[in-house]
């Protein structure tokens, strides 16, 4: 007991008091900038010393005469902007301003910077920063053009009927990319920064009427609580701030699709964006989320329900397949009728191992498979599978080391796992697997109600930021049933669901037809 | 000890762990009892049993309604001071422990009779002892939301014994009354423990979260309890005959024997195995009754230690002791008195008691 409190302990080190985000302290006196121009240079090179990738430029601001300098970072800066919006009007224009403080040019975002602190950041951040002789501030231009690719269809979340636009590696665009479906002035974001070594700049969108703001300040309690070197993706933010980290299941959900955050927010839950990851995370989720797609709701709604009862057999038998495959040959035998015992054990009696080493070397053999095709470039990754449907198929009964029929358990399980809309949640359920044949190996079928008890024990008490996990199951809500297992007409779904605790609870609009009197 | 607000449970978890608490381990040889006692007119007994164990619930209700923050032994000793209350501590988890033992140990024999003959019977009930500390150190909401998992089960249940109703031979009901009332009275007197389960209430008040609905609530759970007897006592009828009936000791699994699929042999060791599910949703609400009792006594430790504790000397006990079927009834025929005791004698003579008392309190001050 002591050395699992400890390593709760350990755990919660990370999150202690809000950290201030403070680098390098300097002392009081050199963060502030000199009025002199050469003495900013100088200051500036002995804090990027050793990086060459900084482009200072020197030249003469036309319209006052004063000597002046540009720095920025070359790779994380537009080029075409800073020559023709920038250095262009500084260099040979001449305007008619009254007031000298106002400088020509033609970019958006122009803040002064007075600290050094600042200064590094936005040079950091693809800012690029402007020194004028005799000004004791600089100015930060948003001039921002770093490398990233072109919107395009998420790779891992693939849709039929959604859209195909995914999310990219900036914050800012992702951001963009929800605001298209939520053109309301009710979508607000929060700020945070995460991150010692470098900070990455963490975005809570939420719908202010609908969401519930004691959610909000639990998810930014955790945010700010980090105390960590720096953040490189959204699965790290959901590993440090989720609720319980030693469980199995992810208990939030990230997704690369604009569309599927969207109709989350719209559901009242709250999407963090965090910059240079592209995917974002949606929290507080239950369990039933992770079995929805976004095609759901394109699809006609007898056909969509029909895929997503197939999802959750699916889960079950992903899980439980294998075990229950152990149990019956080894132990309960007698529940298997006479003639199929039979003819499997005719099959079994070439098989050298017990039913479960057999089940554990084919189960192996097909997450190496799998993983190996995820790794290897899509050429390659085309010959895996033949020699994959190879070993794991007739040569493999043929050369007498499996049964036949394991190939077909061990493949039923594949695709089991496979048509899980939730990548993460497809992967704990295929990890669950492993257990439950242990414990089927040991105690049979018995052994495996066991296990699905601790199973069922353990997601009941599961939270996700504090919200019920198994949530309209169990606290049951029916009313919110009619989109977990099975999906009722759209119009049906007035209100919001009640596990997502709202403000707001029923949906605008009333989405009655003509003439139709259901509500 | 008010419940916190963090550990409330709705509506239907309440009927839900009353329900659970009354069906489990009893409702396996409850068939045959009853027709070894009165025949084929078991079935009034149980509506009999209801009746009376409605009439019992309903005055527990409207005992927990006199002090509705705490559970029955805080009630006790508020009105009657400390002693009493501490000593209705020990007497209740007395209770509840050597129910949950037997309960928890007929499930292991049950399991090592019918499945696993060669498993010893603390091997078995250690299998069980983690999921269980699992559910119960949540308290009462995670019971209760265990229980709500476990509906579907439930509903699985009625459901998959539609096929005995093929060869049912309905002649075997008539005549009814064939022996006369006398037989049916004493078959209600071994039998009523089958309903016993509803004194959990006197745990569970305190944490309901609309106490109106309380009265509405364990009506509809003794009802549900009754319909899942009525339903397997009406089968076991009408599929065995009358004199075959008598021979058998676990009734409900002898019939769910009975159903062949050509792809599934033996279907009761699903069943069973299923059942054993719903059999440890039947003492882990009495499991955590229990350790709130122990609580407040001021033994020492976290609530989870205590759970943890005690399942771990009944698994030490089994592995010493090994009972056997034997032993078993013996257990549950002592606990049979003590049990009826608690849910039917005891709540009339309390809420007399406390009549009284309030009709002399306010004569005193007029």
């Amino acid at each position: 007991m002591e050395f699992i409190r400890r390593l709760f302990k350990a755990a919660k080190v990370m999150i202690d008091q809000p950290s201030h985000n403070q680098q390098t302290p300097m002392p009081l006196e050199l963060d502030h900038l000199a009025n002199s121009l050469s003495m900013n240079i100088t200051q500036l090179q002995s804090l990027f010393s050793d990086t060459p990738d900084l482009v200072i430029r020197s030249f003469t601001y036309k319209q006052t005469g004063a000597p002046a300098a540009l720095a920025y970072l070359d790779g994380l800066v537009d080029k075409n902007s800073i020559n023709n919006n920038v250095l262009h009007p500084l260099l040979f224009h001449e305007f008619d301003l009254a007031d000298h403080d106002k400088l020509p040019i033609a970019i958006g975002d122009l803040h002064r910077l007075l600290k050094w602190s600042d200064i590094s950041f936005a040079l950091l951040n693809g800012y690029s920063v402007l020194f004028v002789e005799g000004y004791d501030y600089a100015f930060s231009l948003e001039t921002q053009g770093w490398p990233q690719r072109a919107i395009s269809d998420s790779q891992i979340e693939a849709s039929l009927k959604g859209a195909h636009q995914g999310f990219i590696e900036t914050g800012s665009q992702n951001i963009a990319l929800i605001r298209r479906y939520i053109s309301s002035q009710q979508l607000k974001i929060k700020e945070l920064y995460v991150g010692e070594r470098t900070r990455s700049k963490v975005s809570i969108l939420y719908l202010e009427d609908v969401a519930l703001p004691e959610i909000r300040l639990e998810l930014e309690r955790r945010i700010t609580g980090l105390r960590v070197d720096c953040i490189l993706n959204t699965g790290e933010l959901a590993e440090l701030i989720e609720d319980n980290p030693f469980s199995l299941f992810p208990q939030l959900i990230t997704t690369e699709r604009p569309d599927t955050a969207a109709s989350q927010l719209l559901q009242g839950r709250y999407c963090v964006v965090v910059d240079r990851s592209s995917s974002v995370l949606i929290a507080p989720v239950g369990l039933a989320a992770f079995f929805q797609g976004i095609d759901d709701y394109s699809t006609r709604w007898p056909v969509a329900t029909f895929f997503r009862l197939l999802r959750y057999f699916a889960c079950l038998i992903a899980a439980f397949l294998p075990a229950f495959y152990i149990a019956c040959i080894s132990f309960n035998h007698e529940l298997i009728p006479l003639d199929l015992i039979l003819s499997i054990g005719e099959f079994r009696s070439a098989v050298p191992f017990p039913p479960f080493i057999e089940a554990l070397i084919m189960e192996i053999m097909l997450e190496m498979l799998r993983e190996a095709g995820v790794r290897l470039p899509a050429p390659i990754g085309q010959t895996v599978g033949i020699v994959g449907g190879i070993v794991i198929g007739q040569a493999a009964v043929q050369a007498g080391i499996v049964s036949n029929l394991m190939v077909v358990v061990v493949a039923s399980t594949a695709v089991a796992s496979f048509i899980l809309p939730n990548f993460d949640m497809a992967a704990s359920v295929r990890l669950i697997r492993f257990p439950m044949m242990t414990i089927a190996s040991m105690y049979g079928i018995i052994g495996i109600m066991a296990g699905s008890m601790v199973i069922i024990a353990h997601l009941i008490s599961l939270k996700s930021l504090g919200e019920a996990y198994s949530s309209p199951i169990a606290p049951m809500r029916i009313t919110d049933w009619k989109d977990v297992f099975i999906r009722l007409p759209l119009a049906k779904m007035v209100k919001r669901p009640k596990s997502v605790r709202t403000l707001q609870k029923r949906r605008y609009g009333h989405m009655k037809q003509k003439g139709d009197d259901s509500s | 000890m008010n419940p916190s607000k963090g550990n409330q449970i709705t509506l239907l978890q309440y009927i839900l762990l009353i329900h659970s608490v009354q069906l489990g381990v009893g409702l396996i040889p409850l068939p045959g009892d009853l027709a070894r006692g009165c025949g084929t007119d078991g079935w009034i007994v149980l509506i009999i049993g209801w009746l009376v164990s409605t009439i019992c619930s309903l005055i527990i209700i409207q005992i927990m309604k006199r002090y509705p923050n705490g559970t029955i032994v805080d009630l006790l000793s508020h009105f009657f001071g400390k002693w009493v209350g501490k000593v209705s501590m020990v007497v209740f988890a007395c209770y509840f422990i050597i129910f949950i033992y037997l309960i928890y140990h007929r499930m292991a024999l049950l399991i090592q009779n019918w499945i696993m003959q060669q498993t010893s019977n603390s091997v078995l009930m250690l299998l069980f002892l983690v999921p269980a500390y699992m559910i119960t150190k949540g308290g009462f909401r995670m019971i209760g939301r265990y229980a709500e998992v476990l509906i579907f089960l439930s509903v699985a249940l009625p459901l998959s014994a539609i096929p005995l109703f093929k060869h049912a031979q309905w002649i075997h009901l008539l005549p009814i009354l064939k022996h006369g009332w006398l037989p049916i009275l004493h078959t209600v007197r071994s039998t009523i423990l089958a309903f016993v389960g509803f004194e959990i209430a006197f745990f569970l008040y305190p944490y309901l979260e609309k106490k109106e609905s309380a009265s509405i609530g364990i009506i509809v759970g003794n009802s549900a309890t009754l319909f899942i007897y009525l339903l397997f006592t009406v089968l076991s009828y009408i599929n065995f005959s009358p004199d075959d009936i008598t021979q058998y000791h676990n009734t409900l699994i002898s019939l769910f024997k009975i159903i062949e699929f050509r792809f599934l042999e033996r279907f009761d060791i699903l069943v069973l195995s299923l059942y054993s599910l719903l059999i440890v949703r039947t003492w882990i609400p009495m499991l955590y009754a229990a350790v709130i009792c122990t609580q407040q006594l001021g033994i020492k430790g976290q609530p989870r230690l205590h759970i943890l504790l005690i399942l771990t000397l009944m698994v030490g006990l089994t592995w010493i002791w090994n009972p056997g079927w034997n032993d078993s009834m013996e257990l549950s025929s002592f606990i049979e008195h003590f049990g009826i005791g608690i849910a039917f004698v005891m709540p009339p003579l309390l809420w007399a008691i406390l009549a009284v008392m309030r009709r002399s309190s306010r004569r005193a001050t007029p």
